[in-house]
C-alpha cells in the first residue's frame, strides 16, 4: 500500500518540485494549491502525511494546521511545515499550531525525504 | 556566482517550465496590482498578495539555485513586509525602487528561461533597495537621505498634499470598473449581514459582476480542471466538506468562512486553466472550418431534395439531420472560437505602468481608466494590437494631455484623464483612447504636412476635418515640434495604421480642440470565420469581408463627379474615391450604364472608399481558406471560400485592392 502525502503550496513550481523528489521514493502526492483546497481534498483521502506551506491564499497554512488539529478524525496525521518564513517566531508558531516538523525553503530534496521517513516507516 | 547546474538537467526542465510560466503569470498581475497599490496604498488585501508573489518567486528561485533573482525577491518582501506590518507608508520613492526591482525581475526571468543563467547586472537595483529598508527602518536619517537620490524635488508631499482628490476619485472609478479591485475588496469590507444593508447601487453593481463572475467561469471549470492532474467532481464537493472541517473549528476560528469560501471559489474558477499549444487550437479551428463549409453545402442538398421529393420520408428525415448538424456546427464554431479568446485586459494591464512612467517623465498629471477589461478577442488580434495600443496610448499623454500649470490656468481638472476602454459591436471589437487634453487642431496638421511636403497647398485647403486628421498617419508625420524621447521611439502612427490594417480594421479619429481626442479601433473578433457581404460585379460573384463595410448606398449617376480623372461621390461632406472592382480584378470590361449605382463603402484603417457594384447578393457567414500553395498570393485576394451550392468564390483583399490603386 503506498503512502499518501497531501502538498499544499500556493506555488504550481514547488508542487511538481516536492511531488517530483516524493513520487521517486514511491509515495503517492495529492496535491492543493491553498489551506482552502487542502481541507476540501482531506475528507477523500486516507493520509498519511501532509506538507503545507504556510503564506498561501484564503486559508493559509497556519489555520490549516489549526483545523485539520482541532477535527478529531484528522488530528493524528503528522505535519511539516515547508516555508520560506524562516524567523523563529514563525517556526514556534507552527510548532505551536500543531505541526510536527519545519523545513525552511528553500530546503535539499534529501531533508525532506529524510523528514517524510521519520514520520511513515 | 552560481553555477546553473541544475537549469540544464534534463529531470529539471518540466519543474524549470513551470517555473517560467508561473514567474510571468505572476508578474503579469503583479504589474497592475503595483499600479493599484499606488493609488490605494493603505490596501492591506492587496499589500498581501504582492507580499506573497515577491515571496513565491523568492521560494521557487531559491530552488532553481538562481541566486540573483532569490536577492532582489528577498529585498522587495523586506519592503512589503515592513509596509504590510505599517512600520513605514508607502511613497513614490519605495514605488520606483520596488517597480526598478520588477523590472530587473523580469528580465532575469526572462534571461532564465532564455539562456539558462542569470546575467543580469542587479547590483544598482540591490543597492537602491536597501538604501530603501534604510531609510524605513531609520526615518529620521532618511529624511536627509531621501532628498539625495530622488532626482524631482519634494516628489511625495507634493503629490500627497496635491492630489488627494483626484486619487481618491480614481480608486472609485477604478473599483467600478476593475473588478480585481472590486472583488478583493468587498468581502474584506463587510460581514454578510452587513452587505445586505448596504444601499450604494455601486457596490451592489460590484457584488453582480463578481457573482457573474464565479458563474461564468464555473461554467468553464469542468473543461479546464487544472493540469488535467484531478478529477472534475472535486467542483462539487467543497462546500460540504469544508462545512465539516469548520464545523469543528466552532468559535476559535478567526475570519468568515463563507468569505472564504466565496473568495476560494473565485480564486479556484481562475486557476482551473490548462495551457494548450495553439497550434492545436489552430488545427481544431482549420477543421471546424471545414465543418462549416460541409454544413452550407449539406444546406443546399438539403433545400434541394426537398424540393424533388416533397413529403416523402427521406426528405423530412434529411431536413432532421441538417437541421441538427446546423445547429452543432454553429455551437462547435462558437466554442472553437471562444477557446481562442483572451481577454484584452491582458494587454491592458500593461498600461497604468506606461502612462504612470510617462506622465513622470513628462511632468504631467494624468489617471487612466479602464473599461471593458473583459472583453475578449482571438489570440493572434490580441499579440498584433499591443504594439499599436502602446504607441497610441503614449501619444496621448504625450501630446493629447497638457501640463497641469495650463490645464488649471484654463479651467480644467490639473490632472489629465485617459480612457482605454474596449466593447464588443456585432462581430467587431471596437478599442477606445480618449483622452482630455488639447485635442487635434486640423488646421495645423495641415500647415505641418505642406510644409513637409506632404501634401500641396492646394489639397491641403480642399481636405475636411476629418481628412485632415488622418494626416496624422502619413509616414513621416509628427506633431511634436521636436521628436522627444517619449514619441519618438520608431513605432509611429504609420506602423499604427499598417498593424491596424494587417488585420483589417479600421481607425477613426475624432477630436475637438481644447476638448480632447479619441482615437477609435475598430477590429474583428477573429480571422479565419468572417461575415461576408456577397456581391455580385460584372458577372462574378465575390464577397467582401463584412468587417471592412462601413455603408452600402445607391448613388444616381448625376451624383458621381470626377477629379483628375477618378470618380469620386460626396457622400456626408466625405469625398469618397470609386473603385471599379471589375476593371482591377479583370482588366477593363464593357458595361451596361444603368442610372443607379450600388455602391459599397469601405474603411481601411483611417480611409474611406466607395466601391462600384453590380449586385447586392446577400450576407453569409464565410469560411477564409488559402488558395493553396501552387496558386501562392494572388494579389487582392484574401483567399476563397465555397458557397452552399459548391461554387468557389474568391474572398476580396480590400486593403490590398485599395493600395493598388493608391499607387
Amino acid at each position: 500500500m503506498k503512502k499518501v502525502i497531501l502538498v499544499a503550496d500556493d506555488s504550481p513550481t514547488i508542487r511538481k518540485f516536492v511531488s517530483f523528489a516524493l513520487t521517486m521514493k514511491g509515495y503517492e502526492i495529492i496535491t492543493a494549491s491553498d489551506g482552502m483546497e487542502a481541507l476540501e481534498k482531506i475528507p477523500n483521502e486516507k493520509l498519511d502525511l501532509i506538507i503545507t506551506d504556510l503564506n498561501m491564499p484564503n486559508i493559509d497554512g497556519f489555520e490549516l494546521i489549526k483545523t485539520i488539529r482541532e477535527n478529531e478524525l484528522y488530528k493524528e496525521i503528522p505535519i511539516i511545515i515547508l516555508s520560506s518564513l524562516g524567523s523563529s517566531e514563525e517556526i514556534e508558531k507552527g510548532m505551536a499550531y500543531g505541526a510536527n516538523s519545519y523545513l525552511v525553503k528553500p530546503f535539499d530534496p534529501k531533508r525532506i525525504l529524510y523528514e517524510v521517513a521519520k514520520y511513515l516507516n | 556566482m552560481a553555477n546553473y547546474e541544475i537549469l540544464h538537467d534534463p529531470d529539471m526542465q518540466d519543474i524549470l517550465d513551470s517555473f517560467i510560466v508561473e514567474t510571468r503569470e505572476i508578474l503579469e498581475n503583479l504589474d497592475s496590482e503595483l499600479m493599484e497599490l499606488e493609488s490605494s496604498p493603505q490596501d492591506d488585501e492587496l499589500l498581501n498578495k504582492i507580499f506573497r508573489a515577491f515571496h513565491t518567486i523568492k521560494g521557487t528561485s531559491g530552488f532553481l539555485g538562481l541566486e540573483r533573482l532569490t536577492l532582489v525577491t528577498h529585498k522587495c518582501e523586506d519592503i512589503l513586509n515592513k509596509l504590510r506590518k505599517g512600520e513605514a507608508v508607502l511613497n513614490s520613492g519605495i514605488m520606483d525602487g520596488i517597480l526598478d526591482a520588477f523590472d530587473k525581475i523580469k528580465l532575469l526571468s526572462e534571461c532564465v528561461d532564455e539562456n539558462k543563467n542569470e546575467d543580469v547586472e542587479i547590483d544598482d537595483t540591490l543597492n537602491l533597495l536597501v538604501s530603501i529598508i534604510e531609510g524605513m527602518e531609520n526615518p529620521s536619517a532618511a529624511e536627509v537621505k531621501k532628498e539625495k537620490p530622488v532626482t524631482a524635488p519634494e516628489p511625495d508631499l507634493k503629490e500627497t498634499a496635491k492630489a488627494p482628490k483626484p486619487n481618491k476619485k480614481a480608486a472609485a472609478t477604478r473599483n467600478k470598473v476593475t473588478k480585481k479591485t472590486a472583488t478583493r475588496k468587498t468581502p474584506k469590507k463587510k460581514t454578510d449581514d452587513a452587505f445586505v444593508e448596504e444601499p450604494e447601487p455601486e457596490e451592489i453593481e460590484v457584488e453582480e459582476v463578481e457573482l457573474d463572475e464565479v458563474e461564468t467561469e464555473d461554467d468553464t471549470v469542468e473543461v479546464l480542471e487544472e493540469d488535467g492532474e484531478e478529477t472534475p467532481e472535486i467542483q462539487e464537493i467543497p462546500l460540504e466538506s469544508v462545512g465539516i472541517i469548520a464545523k469543528s473549528k466552532g468559535t476559535s476560528g478567526s475570519g468568515n468562512v463563507g468569505d472564504k469560501i466565496a473568495k476560494a471559489a473565485m480564486q479556484k474558477s481562475q486557476e482551473s486553466n490548462i495551457r494548450v499549444d495553439i497550434e492545436r487550437l489552430d488545427e481544431l479551428l482549420n477543421i471546424a472550418s471545414e465543418l462549416v463549409l460541409g454544413r452550407n453545402r449539406l444546406a443546399q442538398v438539403n433545400s434541394d431534395v426537398a424540393l424533388e421529393h416533397e413529403g416523402t420520408e427521406l426528405s423530412r428525415d434529411l431536413a432532421d439531420v441538417t437541421k441538427q448538424i446546423d445547429l452543432m456546427t454553429d455551437e462547435l464554431q462558437l466554442i472553437v472560437m471562444k477557446t481562442r479568446m483572451v481577454k484584452i485586459g491582458k494587454v491592458f494591464n500593461r498600461f497604468p505602468r506606461v502612462v504612470r512612467d510617462l506622465a513622470k517623465e513628462t511632468q504631467k498629471e494624468v489617471r487612466l481608466i479602464i473599461k471593458g477589461e473583459e472583453t475578449e478577442l482571438d489570440k493572434t488580434l490580441i499579440e498584433e494590437i499591443n504594439d499599436p495600443l502602446v504607441h497610441l496610448v503614449r501619444n496621448s499623454v504625450d501630446h493629447g494631455v497638457e501640463d497641469p500649470d495650463f490645464r488649471k490656468k484654463n479651467g480644467k481638472d490639473p490632472v489629465g484623464t485617459i480612457i482605454l476602454s474596449a466593447e464588443h459591436e456585432g462581430n467587431n471589437i471596437t478599442i477606445s483612447i480618449e483622452d482630455d487634453g488639447k485635442g487635434i487642431d486640423a488646421e495645423v496638421l495641415k500647415e505641418k504636412a505642406v510644409s513637409k511636403g506632404l501634401i500641396t497647398e492646394e489639397k491641403a485647403r480642399e481636405l475636411s476635418k476629418k481628412d485632415a486628421y488622418n494626416l496624422i498617419f502619413l509616414p513621416g508625420f509628427s506633431t511634436a515640434a521636436k521628436v522627444t524621447n517619449v514619441s519618438g521611439r520608431g513605432v509611429g502612427m504609420d506602423v499604427v495604421k499598417t498593424n491596424v490594417t494587417k488585420l483589417r480594421g479600421i481607425i477613426d479619429v475624432e477630436s475637438e480642440v481644447g476638448k480632447g481626442s479619441k482615437i477609435i479601433i475598430k477590429l474583428p473578433l477573429t480571422l479565419a470565420i468572417i461575415p461576408g457581404m456577397i456581391v455580385k460585379v460584372a458577372n462574378e460573384i465575390v464577397v467582401i469581408p463584412l468587417n471592412s463595410v462601413v455603408e452600402v448606398v445607391r448613388v444616381h449617376k448625376d451624383h458621381i463627379s470626377s477629379i483628375n480623372q477618378r470618380q469620386v461621390i460626396t457622400l456626408r461632406e466625405q469625398v469618397l474615391p470609386l473603385i471599379d472592382i471589375d476593371t482591377l480584378l479583370y482588366g477593363v470590361v464593357e458595361k451596361k450604364e444603368s442610372d443607379w449605382q450600388y455602391v459599397v463603402v469601405v474603411g481601411i484603417a483611417e480611409r474611406r472608399y466607395g466601391i462600384k457594384v453590380d449586385d447586392l447578393v446577400g450576407q453569409k457567414e464565410v469560411v477564409i481558406k488559402s488558395l493553396g500553395s501552387y496558386l501562392g498570393t494572388v494579389h487582392g485576394i484574401a483567399g476563397s471560400t465555397i458557397l452552399g451550392d459548391g461554387t468557389v468564390v474568391m474572398i476580396l483583399d480590400i486593403s490590398e485592392l485599395i493600395n493598388s490603386i493608391a499607387k
